[in-house]
């Protein structure tokens, strides 16, 4: 794990340090003339600011999907639903801390919610299994999903995970059975689905839980077909070394996917991210649930069915010739 | 007399005559060892002669994500293998039973799924549901394709749709798995066959090698082998290969309604 801080981000944390100390200077000597340049000043930094984010390479965007402040689901679950109430296991065998769901209500109305456990400390990404569900978390998430269904709740499902676990258990309990079983319930679901990647979305773990009506993503989430350290193994055939490449190859942005139509829109995150100003990040996040929720309740079944079907079925690009 | 050449098995290393070891279709007479087999080669050992139709095979790999080196990869795949496409798609006749077949090849980047792929796995399901028609699927496949990132992720999203459609006409669907079965592979339509049957060995998981050697628990011997599917309860049954073709044409006969079998010589390859 890197440190709290990401490189290019010192020097920004450190501006904003600079700019509190000359405000508390000012408070502190209101005859002095500080007060009136601290505005320019704070200009200036946010300029300087949205320069650096600018330059980001995709790189640095994976370190900051992962970033150690980044807000993770149970602050997003508290601060967009009312009274929600977690229920537990897959009523088979187990219950997976890596994926959460349960029951909320959301501007008043119901909502069944999905959502990968990633853990603030070490104790807790421990407890959690680093975000990584065992099958028994797919097979709660699929159980939800049908619960959903049967009470014609609309499904919100958070994404935020490295991977899909892989040991001896999950392959003794069919990880990739479980999840194929999920793509599959998300293909007919009878009910609206919304899916915001907040943070990592990992392959087949990831999409486990994400096959929505509207797929959403914060400006600074991730989403591939492999981890880049695990790409640049697979492809460079190395320890990760090229990661970083991996990662500029694998075109994971939320502005990548978007110009692929693999996802339905993005959600700007605050100047630095969402661990800067949870708050802000909270309020853009509900308004995106609450239009495209909107949307997806006034439309006929069919019609949503169709609509997830057609969505799935463009995605792809290939040639063709005529032989 | 032309000297007779023979194959060294991959498993034992015994010393296989070329003309057995085809009769045999590439098993090992010594140790049953199943050897790769082309999609051809698969196709000719499982459909009945002369009855394959196949379709787009228009389809081509572009390099959508500009991803170092792909294009050169895939040509050099290509000219290896002599192959045209990655996966043979159409409709056959197996004992008489006209089924929608998709068949994957190994040689073209480990037999891992892009976007080409996944969309012509997708209309060969697709036009088994619109034709009602039983499905075979023959996986081969190191999983999603990397140098397609994500578009390659979504295809098990696409290909897994196509199945649930096809389950939902009330249609039959067969998905056989063969060394090796790996990653979204088998994380989708793969695993969404009714009957999933495997051949002996076969190496079938989700977590791929470079995953698995980081595990520091104690693995069984056949770990990720068929056997061990088997064993708990995630595949139907496995099947030698000389066996397949016959218990696919019973399997088609189960479900067949009545339709006509083209003869009760069947069991006899």
């Amino acid at each position: 794990m890197r440190s709290k801080n990401l490189d290019f981000e010192k020097p920004l944390i450190e501006l904003g340090q600079h700019i509190e100390q000359l405000k508390s200077f000012a408070e502190e000597n209101p005859e002095s003339s500080i007060a009136e340049n601290i505005k320019a000043l704070e200009a200036d930094a946010d300029r300087f600011t949205r320069h650096t984010l600018q330059k980001l390479t995709r790189w640095d965007k994976v370190w900051l999907a992962r970033h150690e402040e980044r807000p993770q689901t149970p602050i997003y679950i508290n601060a967009l639903f009312d009274d929600p109430i977690e229920l537990h296991g897959d009523k088979l065998f187990d219950d997976d801390q890596a994926l959460n769901g349960g029951l909320a209500w959301f501007d008043g109305n119901p909502i069944v919610y999905l959502a990968h456990q990633k853990g603030k400390n070490l104790k807790e990404r421990q407890a959690v299994n680093f975000g990584m569900p065992h099958p028994e978390g797919y097979r709660k998430a699929r159980r939800l999903m049908k619960f959903a269904e049967k009470f014609n709740r609309p499904i919100i499902s958070f994404v935020d995970t490295p991977a899909a676990h892989f040991d001896r258990g999950s392959e003794e309990r069919g990880q990739a059975m479980a999840i194929a079983e999920n793509l599959a319930e998300m293909a007919r679901l009878q009910v609206p689905m919304i899916v915001i990647l907040i943070g990592e979305g990992g392959s087949g773990g990831a999409l486990a839980i994400a096959m929505g009506d509207r797929v959403l993503m914060m400006e600074y989430a991730i989403y591939c077909v492999a981890p880049p350290e695990a790409c640049s193994s697979i492809v460079w055939k190395d320890d990760g070394t090229h990661a970083p490449q991996a990662a500029e190859a694998l075109k994971p942005t939320a502005v990548d996917l978007l110009e692929f139509g693999i996802i339905d829109g993005i959600i700007r995150e605050p100047l630095g991210g969402a661990h800067r100003d949870f708050p802000m990040a909270a309020k853009r996040v509900k308004s995106a649930i609450r239009k495209h929720l909107k949307e997806l309740m006034q439309l006929d079944r069919d019609v949503l069915l169709q609509q997830r079907s057609e969505r799935y079925r463009r995605i792809g690009i290939y040639g063709e010739e005529n032989l | 007399m032309a000297v007779s050449k023979s194959v060294s098995c991959r498993n034992c290393s015994a010393e296989i005559q070329e003309s057995a070891f085809e009769e045999y279709h590439k098993v090992c007479p010594e140790c049953d060892h199943h050897h790769y087999m082309s999609a051809d080669e698969r196709l000719r050992l499982l459909v009945d002669d002369g009855s394959f139709e196949s379709y787009d095979n228009g389809l081509y790999s572009l390099n959508p994500l500009n991803f170092p080196d792909y294009e050169a990869k895939l040509q050099q795949d290509f000219a290896k293998t002599g192959l045209k496409s990655e996966v043979l798609a159409g409709i056959a006749k197996i004992g008489g039973y006209p089924t929608a077949v998709g068949i994957a090849d190994v040689t073209i980047r480990g037999g891992t799924v892009g976007s080409v792929a996944g969309e012509k796995l997708t209309r060969c399901i697709e036009r088994a549901t619109k034709e009602r028609l039983p499905l075979i699927t023959v996986s081969v496949s190191g999983g999603m394709r990397m140098q397609e990132g994500t578009l390659a992720l979504m295809q098990m999203a696409k290909t897994a749709a196509a199945c649930v459609e096809h389950a939902k006409a009330n249609l039959f669907y067969i998905s056989v798995m063969t060394d090796p079965t790996f990653g979204g592979t088998t994380a989708s339509f793969a695993s969404l066959g009714h009957i999933i049957v495997a051949e002996p060995a076969a190496r079938i998981g989700f977590a791929g090698p470079l995953a698995v050697a980081s595990i520091r628990e104690q693995l069984p011997d056949n770990f990720q082998k068929a056997e061990f599917l088997l064993e708990h309860g995630l595949i139907d049954t496995i099947v030698h290969r000389r066996a397949m073709r016959s218990l696919l044409i019973d399997l088609l006969d189960f479900h067949s309604d009545g339709l006509p079998s083209s003869s009760a010589s069947h069991r006899e390859i």
